[in-house]
């Protein structure tokens, strides 16, 4: 009997052994970024509100326009099937099924639909959940315009001079919201940001050193300005037991890195080891950099932390 | 002058096949009867005492002739087979030194079509040279090669044969100086001629390391849609669409991690069957191509053994006979790239800290339980196991941290009984039992896959009339499994899915046990209404437990000798159809959906093959595959698996195959094999064709080995393949709950391709032969112009921009081999 090889489907042995071609890292922010949008309750009930917010930056400090729209139960729960799901409702009632839209509408509010559970046969309900389509457009946003992704996309992002913006400068994103009638997800907790060892404060702006290097190679600059950061989690944000559904389940935890500047040795980590190191890059001389650590779990939790540094 | 009997199995698939001859071990074992092993002459004839020196002369020294170390069983000519006579033909070889044949002349001939496969042979006799005292001498000595065929019928292609012993003959005196071997040719129910690869064609090709097996895909018809992959692609199919079978017997897979070597070691092949399609009735639940994997007998008189390393495993193999009637084989491989690649990734910076592992194993035992019976126990078996520890996990998905584990393996004892009835029937049975299993597990992901097969397969083959053969069978496949899952939905049927990070989606916990049982019948026949065309239809009938479905397959095929001569010219092709049955995830809930049913194949085919001298031929064929009820995968989120299957695709592929070839005349071999193909799919019959993940337009190898002397071989692979067609990416979406981006596909599917790839391989060998063993060293250097490949498009963090990831550069394999 012949089973499928899962092995090219889960696992990319040339990216984990580091074979990735010369691009600079998405740890580096020099365009628009949204870099995690939070839910306060990434478990929700039917019938409940749930509020999402955005962390965001863009460099050119442009006023964004934002648009946010559902998808619910979609056919997938890839990012590909809300998009379908969104696409479609777009297509056959004319226009983006919103649930708000508006310059600096980086927060939103959704109710879960009361039978988002129900209408589901029961051995699918554990997969329930409620999409929320986010657009982050620097310009002009057109709703309900295919642009140029021919349908795939039902909105179109212009610059200030008509000239539409691609997916790398205008950003367009899919948070889940999973439904539960009982199950509660906590998101994490960071306890603090440390700096070379040390705590590193909300409000104190690190002055570091610059690395002579033009590319993103952190080996270039090993020893050389850089310095071991780490954000801790709190224990308790390690969630575990057993779900509604009789399921096991454990949180895996990891922490993402994001800076307006400089090379980190990992860009992410799994948070029972967060230990990383950054350096600045000496090109930076004079700016104050942004960093962010983004702690998330897979069951959508979220938490953010920023913390900033200033090239001598 | 003792006769060696060995027999020669031919068969072959409709359009055209590929047999590995058993001339590799170093006495030769007739796959066809049980025939001893050729015997030093010296052991009847004893070397000539010096002649006593005269007076003031130093003494002669001891002359010692030659010794044959390895017959070779020479071909039955396919011109002569319509007249089924026997021949006889008488050379002069000279041999070297090192008891090479440097050269053979007809001293008395027996036609020539005899005298061209007489020759063709003895250049790859190998003696122990001639000695003047202690020192290795050329010497000139005659030899014969005698002809015999036997009146049909036959042994159909692919089960392979243990003949049974042949009654014994009286055995004259072995002259010293001359050794008398009998061909005996078998005629198949199906395809008489048939594409033959002698044993040191297939471990000598460049860039294949000695795999047999890879040697297969030089092919025509063959794709290499990547280096990473070890699939078969055959005639533009899915890899799932194609099955290997081990004496008859299915295996779930055929390559170890990435296409790195094959299952079974070469070592232990007698032949391999390809049939790219339009392949007979004993052979079903697949819609592609089927390779058919001969095991060889065990040697039947005194003992062997190889051991061999290079850069990426280590092989032994131990054989000999226990009585006169019973044999035994041991060997058992194991890689060990791990511990240099392990290493070498993590001082180049990668988190990776390890590297895959894998070994094989296999044990047979045979009894000649009469002179018609043989029985035959073979275990065998294949794991692979990959263990990373990832303390840095992608930034395109942190799924991908922590501890991976992938493990795949499977192990067979296969148990056959091959009577001969009567001179015109034979009755094969074959009893296997197993395991399959597969898991994976990435952090809170995971898949566990083991299932318990039990497959059988008996078959009858008789000759009712001259002008009619038969062979029917039962083929039934059964199977306990349990497996479960921890994933989110994937599209298993989309090779080129990247549906985003796994991280934050929700998996789905499916669980089931259960049983599979799927027999099958089939009937097929050869009628000769007149000389020189044959006939072949047949039918199959399969029953798939698990989809409640019966599948009836009719096939007829034909091979019309146009001009039976020396030259000959054949027409060939067929029409047929082959069903595939579904995968079982496809079938079984909650992964799939229970009303799936087999997807359909209707193959055409239409060919000629032309013989220009007697080791050259050429042969050009056109096929056409028309394919529907493809399973497609449609997601739900109404199921708990999130995705069900429809049998809503077609699809279609067409193409032409050529092949020009120099058979091995003991010197020299190699062919240019050329393909041109469209393979193309769609999801629904309204929607429009687009290409096939496997659509590779054109499959151009072209290679040569040649024997330089002295122990010397030299030999070139040229390969040009057209990429394999992939979807754009027009950017990337972000998932929030990842932190990382999914890429958006264009709309249009596979409207992109990767570039052409190209590449030259070059391959010399030096063996030392001794008395008893001989010492093999290679140099096998891939890519030799470090070409960039593409294997690959890489992507940035939002898929932006793009980049073409290269695949191997210039890699030397350097192995060294001593064979008892």
């Amino acid at each position: 009997m012949k089973t499928k090889i899962l092995l090219p489907s889960l696992v990319s042995l040339s990216a984990l052994a580091g074979c990735d071609a010369d691009f600079d890292p998405g740890s580096n922010v020099s365009s628009l970024r949204v870099l995690a949008v939070q839910a306060d309750n990434p478990f929700a009930a039917p019938g409940e509100a749930v509020r999402l917010s955005a962390t965001h930056f863009d460099p050119a400090g442009r006023d964004i326009t934002w648009a946010w729209a559902q998808c619910s139960n979609p056919a997938s729960s890839s990012v590909e099937g809300c998009l379908a799901e969104i696409a479609e409702t777009t297509l056959a009632t004319g226009s983006l099924p919103l649930l708000a839209n508006g310059v600096g509408q980086d927060t939103v509010e959704l109710t879960i639909s009361p039978t988002a559970i129900d209408e589901l046969p029961e051995a699918a309900r554990p997969n329930a959940l409620t999409g929320v389509l986010s657009v982050a457009c620097p310009g002009t946003l057109d709703l309900g315009s295919s642009g140029a992704t021919g349908g795939i996309l039902p909105f179109r992002c212009t610059d200030e001079s008509g000239v539409e913006l691609g997916l790398h400068d205008n950003i367009v994103g899919i948070k889940r919201v999973f439904v539960r009638n009982i199950d509660r997800n906590q998101n994490p907790v960071i306890d603090g940001i440390t700096f070379d060892g040390e705590p590193w404060a909300a409000d104190d702006v690190k002055e570091v050193d610059g690395c002579l290097t033009d590319d993103f190679t952190f080996d270039d600059c090993d020893g050389d300005g850089d310095h071991d950061i780490a954000a801790r989690v709190n224990p308790g944000s390690f969630e575990a037991g057993i779900d509604e559904f009789g399921r096991d389940f454990a949180e895996e935890l990891v922490v993402q890195h994001y800076a307006t500047e400089g090379i980190f040795e990992y860009e992410v980590r799994i948070a029972e080891e967060p230990e990383t190191k950054w350096v600045a890059r000496a090109s930076a001389a004079g700016q104050e950099l942004t960093l962010w650590f983004v702690v998330r779990d897979d069951r959508g939790g979220v938490a953010v932390e920023t913390r900033r540094a200033r090239v001598r | 002058m003792r006769h060696i009997k060995l027999g020669a199995l031919a068969f072959g698939a409709l359009s055209s096949s590929l047999s590995l001859a058993s001339a590799q071990a170093p006495a030769p074992v007739a796959p066809e009867t049980n025939a001893p092993a050729p015997v030093a002459p010296e052991t009847n004839a004893p070397a000539p005492a010096p002649e006593a020196p005269a007076a003031g002369e130093t003494a002669k020294p001891r002359l010692t002739p030659p010794r044959l170390l390895e017959a070779v069983e020479p071909v039955y000519p396919e011109a002569e087979r319509q007249g089924a006579r026997a021949a006889s033909v008488g050379l002069v070889l000279t041999l070297d030194a090192e008891g090479h044949v440097t050269d053979a002349a007809v001293a008395e001939s027996g036609g020539e079509a005899f005298d061209a496969a007489a020759l063709e042979a003895a250049r790859r006799l190998v003696f122990a040279p001639a000695l003047s005292g202690d020192k290795p001498i050329p010497a000139k000595i005659p030899f014969r090669f005698d002809f015999e065929i036997e009146p049909p019928p036959v042994v159909a292609a692919p089960v392979p044969v243990v003949a049974p012993v042949a009654e014994p003959e009286p055995t004259p005196p072995v002259q010293e100086d001359s050794l008398d071997i009998d061909v005996e040719g078998q005629r198949p129910p199906r395809e008489p001629t048939r594409v033959v690869l002698e044993a040191q064609e297939i471990a000598k090709i460049p860039g294949t390391n000695g795999d047999a097996l890879r040697g297969v895909l030089n092919m025509p018809g063959i794709a290499q849609p990547s280096a990473f992959e070890g699939v078969l692609v055959v005639r533009g199919s899915s890899p799932n669409d194609s099955l290997v079978f081990v004496d008859s017997m299915n295996v779930p897979i055929v390559y170890h991690f990435g296409g790195l070597s094959s299952v079974i070691p070469s070592e232990m092949l007698e032949r391999i069957d390809f049939y790219p399609g339009n392949f007979g009735t004993q052979y079903g639940r697949a819609s592609g191509g089927i390779i058919d994997v001969g095991v060889r007998s065990p040697k039947k008189q005194g003992y062997g053994g190889l051991l061999q390393f290079d850069l990426i495993d280590g092989r032994l193999l131990a054989e000999g006979a226990l009585s006169d009637d019973t044999r035994i084989l041991l060997a058992g491989r194991r890689s060990w790239v791990d511990a240099w690649l392990g290493p070498a990734l993590e001082s180049a910076g990668s988190s990776v800290r390890t590297a895959p592992v894998y070994y094989d194993y296999q044990a047979m035992i045979e009894h000649d339980v009469s002179p018609d019976t043989t029985l035959r126990l073979f275990g065998y078996g294949s794991d692979d196991r990959l263990a990373l520890l990832v303390e840095s996990p992608d930034p395109g998905d942190p799924a991908s941290g922590g501890d991976i584990s992938l493990h795949t393996a499977f192990w067979r004892v296969q148990g056959r009984v091959d009577t001969r009835l009567s001179p015109k029937t034979r009755w094969t049975t074959s009893l296997s039992v197993g395991r399959d299993f597969q898991d994976f597990n990435q952090g809170n992901l995971k898949f566990d896959f083991g299932i318990y097969v039990l497959d059988a397969r008996t078959d009858l083959r008789a000759q009712i009339l001259p002008e009619l053969t038969l062979v029917t069978g039962l083929d039934i496949q059964t199977g306990s499994f349990d497996v479960s899952t921890r994933l989110p939905p994937l599209d298993f049927e989309d090779n080129n899915e990247n549906s985003g990070p796994l991280f934050g989606r929700p998996p789905a916990e499916l669980a089931t046990t259960g049983e599979l049982f799927r027999p099958s019948g089939y009937v097929q026949a050869e009628v000769t209404p007149f000389d020189g065309l044959k006939l072949m239809p047949g039918v199959r009938v399969d029953y798939i437990h698990d989809a409640k479905e019966w599948t009836a397959d009719p096939r007829l095929g034909f091979r019309w000798d146009l001009y039976p001569s020396a030259l000959r010219t054949t027409l060939k092709g067929g029409v047929g159809v082959f069903h595939k049955a579904p995968e079982p995830y496809e079938t079984i809930e909650p992964f799939g959906s229970p009303d799936v049913d087999s997807e359909r194949a209707i193959h055409y085919s239409l060919g000629v093959e032309q013989e220009i001298t007697g080791p050259l031929e050429v042969s050009v064929e056109g096929f056409y595959k028309d394919l529907d009820r493809l399973a497609i995968s449609v997601p739900d989120s109404s199921l708990e698996s999130g995705t069900r299957y429809e049998n809503s695709g077609v699809g279609r592929t067409y193409g032409a195959e050529f092949l020009l070839r120099y058979k091995s005349d003991g010197r020299f071999f190699g062919w240019l094999a050329y393909t041109l193909s469209r393979s193309e799919r769609r999801d629904s019959p309204e929607q429009s064709y687009e290409l096939f993940d496997y659509d590779q337009t054109h499959i151009l190898t072209a290679l040569g080995s040649y024997e330089l002397g002295r122990g010397w071989r030299l030999g070139a692979r040229f390969r040009y393949i057209t990429g394999s067609p992939y979807t754009p990416y027009i950017g990337g979406v972000v998932d929030y709950d990842a932190g990382a981006y999914a890429p958006i596909e264009a709309l249009a599917q596979n409207s992109s391709r990767l570039p052409a790839r190209h590449q030259l391989d070059l391959r010399v060998d030096k063996t030392w032969t001794f008395a008893d063993w001989r010492l093999s060293t290679y140099l096998d250097v891939q890519n030799v112009y470090n070409r960039e490949n593409t294997e690959d498009i890489g992507y940035n963090y939002d898929f932006s921009q793009s980049k073409p990831v290269a695949g191997l550069p210039i890699l030397p394999i350097l192995g060294i081999r001593g064979e008892l």
